[in-house]
């Protein structure tokens, strides 16, 4: 049966009820339950919703981490000083979504966080959730995304009046570095398959120096299986075949578009975790999107999805070294939707994030 | 310049230019129906040939006042346009203003332009239309799409103008200018309005590339305070990926630069079928339109007579709506959606069994 090689556990567990078979157990250092410091920045319009959500199941989970909330608001010039050495110091962060000004000469806040802390690799897992319907079947996909550099360098000038040049940078230092963490990442996580997506037949030299990356950290993985595809293609085949991906690797720009295609075909943006990752530091936040925060109606009837935060909230308490506590939150989450009772409207049913929330803490073991 | 592009528009629309389908360029007077209109056709390589024959047996079925012109790839570089199309080709669209182009494998090599690029270049085809509709009777996973996807076809990051700065770091410029933009917003408002469609979205990432794409929306913004009756938007990409393989539904009308409409219009292939399905015409400057077949050559199928004209014929049927003549462009659409609905005869992309020959003949019976 194709069952995810990950919720296989969960579903036994699942289906076990409450009499869980253990796997052998996780042996913690002395003094790996002290509670570690995590920033938290609930951002705008539905951010302080969910990062809410967050907080309450941790709260009931008395999970050993404790938030240190910063106000940051997308209309800010710059992520204020406190907040980046509050991050600093505690290397890992989870965010709500900032919003993104559209044309008004201001950068966006979130991509000022990726490129000061170096957060170079952006990570959005994209699986279907067992009683979640999709068009879609048999979808699990890791999107991982160039996060630094590429169409988004920010380098934009007019050249004369009506015309507009913006650079797109690509550096095999950066290309590399993203190659080696998405082939790491797949060697760690059991993945059989990486493809890397670009669109090399147009522009040759820039895609092509990704494509050359890509391909020397292939051949230092012979167990892990290597392919490219033009991202037209790419796109056309994960809305007809999306069985076919496992691992993505990919630049700025395309990632984006394909991470949110990915998340799309597997139940939308409401419910896929992700983060981004560098050398010292981690954020994680709702998968993709980060810049959408939702409209007013839905900040004002508080029907925002929370699925995604939690999930990612969890990715983040297995970053932490918290397996145990990861895995409950996991798989109460899970089982709400399996359930299908409490969904909030972008999944089809009518619920405000409370009573999502509330079912999740009634579901905790 | 712009602004005696945009002064030259309003001049033609408010006199109400009764022949929209040359906005920019002098009316051709289509009214009597018995006048032949000459068009060039390229039938191409591989299927191209195959697929070719059955848009002409379906035309004189149809009784469709067209005369084509063929015209093949040639096997020599012609110095005078540097590719494979010789001149006479491209003399030949340039007057007859009409074309419909077959797949065209681009020989690998070095000193030539590719075909496509020559093509677009020398007639200066600035807007790619992809009509995208779910067709009944071919099942996929979507059933109400219905879309058109408007791309705008010479600039944006596919400019070609990359250089390497320095060992290991390559940049690519990717360029907006308002000239091109406006020619495209232009023509895809006159296009929702001519064809009864009621909202346009302009796509877009101004969050992060705020001056290019920027200014990309302000022409949008522009030229849709000129139609009034019609609904715009403006959606960013990511956002849009998401919405359009959730529920395609939502959207009408869709206006990209060029690299997001690559993406967009083969997402929306996909959506439907695949490239084998999908119709897509070229517009260039002065009316010209070049409808043509997106999916590849087949070599591997080349005259077996299993090649599934869908596309073609698609693309002609567009080709024959710029010309204005829409009844005849129904009649035929409503013959293939017919033919692929009733599913007897259906070529092997399709999983049926019919021969080329077969389809075409089932569609001639349906006219």
């Amino acid at each position: 049966m194709a069952t995810s090689r990950r919720s296989l556990p969960l579903l036994r567990t699942l289906m076990a009820g409450k009499t869980q078979t253990r796997t052998v157990t996780y042996m913690p250092r002395p003094g790996d339950g002290a509670p570690r410091p995590v920033t938290l920045i609930p951002g705008d319009g539905i951010g302080p919703l969910v990062t809410n959500a967050v907080e309450q199941v941790m709260e009931t989970m008395h999970a050993p981490v404790y938030f240190e909330k910063y106000e940051v608001h997308g209309d800010m010039k710059r992520v204020p000083q406190e907040v980046m050495d509050s991050i600093r110091k505690n290397k890992v962060c989870l965010k709500g979504g900032l919003k993104t000004p559209m044309g008004g000469g201001v950068n966006s806040l979130n991509m000022q966080l990726r490129k000061e802390l170096d957060l170079y690799a952006s990570l959005v897992n994209c699986c279907n959730l067992p009683g979640l319907r999709t068009r879609h079947e048999n979808v699990d996909i890791v999107v991982i995304r160039e996060n630094t550099e590429g169409e988004y360098s920010g380098l934009e000038h007019e050249v004369v009046p009506g015309v507009v040049e913006s650079l797109k940078v690509i550096t095999k230092f950066c290309s590399e570095r993203i190659a080696k963490y998405a082939f790491e990442y797949a060697y760690l996580n059991n993945r059989k398959k990486v493809t890397a997506v670009h669109k090399a037949n147009i522009m040759k030299l820039a895609d092509g120096l990704f494509l050359e990356s890509c391909r020397e950290v292939a051949t230092k993985y012979p167990s892990i299986k290597y392919n490219e595809i033009i991202v037209d293609n790419c796109c056309m085949q994960l809305v007809s075949k999306p069985e076919q991906f496992d691992v993505m690797v990919t630049p700025n720009l395309y990632g984006n578009l394909v991470a949110n295609t990915a998340a799309g075909i597997a139940g939308g943006t409401g419910v896929m975790p992700g983060g981004n990752v560098g050398a010292e530091f981690a954020v994680f936040e709702q998968g993709a999107s980060a810049g959408n925060v939702g409209k007013e109606k839905i900040v004002e009837q508080m029907k925002a999805n929370p699925v995604a935060l939690l999930l990612s909230s969890a990715m983040m308490l297995r970053h932490l070294q918290f397996p145990s506590f990861a895995d409950r939150l996991e798989s109460a989450v899970k089982r709400v939707i399996l359930e299908g009772q409490y969904r909030t409207k972008d999944l089809g049913g009518d619920s405000t994030t409370q009573e999502v929330v509330d079912a999740v803490i009634a579901k905790l073991d | 310049m712009a602004t005696q592009l945009l002064r030259r528009v309003t001049q033609i629309l408010s006199h109400g230019n009764p022949n929209p389908s040359s906005h920019i360029s002098v009316a051709r007077p289509f009214s009597s129906a018995t006048e032949t209109i000459r068009a060039t056709l390229f039938p191409g390589d591989g299927i191209g040939p195959e697929i070719a024959e059955s848009v002409k047996q379906v035309f004189k079925t149809a009784d469709v006042p067209i005369e084509w012109e063929e015209h093949y790839v040639g096997d020599q570089v012609d110095p005078r346009t540097q590719s494979f199309l010789t001149w006479e080709s491209l003399e030949s669209v340039r007057r007859n203003r009409v074309g419909l182009k077959g797949p065209m494998a681009t020989p690998i090599g070095k000193g030539h332009r590719s075909l496509n690029l020559t093509l677009r270049k020398e007639l200066n085809l600035y807007a790619n239309v992809r009509p995208c509709y779910s067709l009944p009777g071919y099942k996929t996973r979507y059933d109400d799409v219905n879309l058109i996807t408007i791309r705008e076809n010479t600039e944006g990051e596919y400019s070609g103008l990359e250089h390497q700065v320095v060992r290991g770091v390559v940049e690519s410029l990717k360029i907006i200018t308002r000239q091109a933009s406006l020619r495209v917003a232009e023509y895809a408002f006159h296009y929702a309005k001519t064809h009864g469609r009621e909202r346009v979205s302009a796509i877009h990432k101004a969050n992060i590339m705020q001056k290019t794409d920027g200014l990309f929306l302000k022409c949008c913004r522009e030229v849709a305070e000129k139609y009034p009756e019609i609904t715009y938007e403006e959606v960013v990409i990511d956002n849009c990926c998401m919405m359009l393989v959730k529920n395609p539904a939502l959207f009408d009308v869709l206006v990209m630069p060029n690299l997001y409409g690559d993406i967009i219009s083969d997402l929306c292939a996909g959506l439907i079928g695949g490239l084998g399905l999908t119709p897509s015409c070229n517009i260039g400057e002065g009316g010209i339109a070049l409808a043509e077949a997106v999916h590849g050559s087949a070599p591997d199928i080349a005259g077996k007579n299993m090649a599934n004209p869908t596309a073609l014929l698609l693309s002609s049927v567009s080709m024959l709506r710029h010309l204005n003549l829409h009844d005849k462009a129904d009649r035929i659409q409503d013959a293939i959606l017919n033919t692929i609905a009733e599913g007897k005869y259906r070529t092997a992309d399709l999983g049926g069994t019919s021969t080329t020959t077969d389809f075409t003949k089932a569609i001639c019976d349906h006219l």
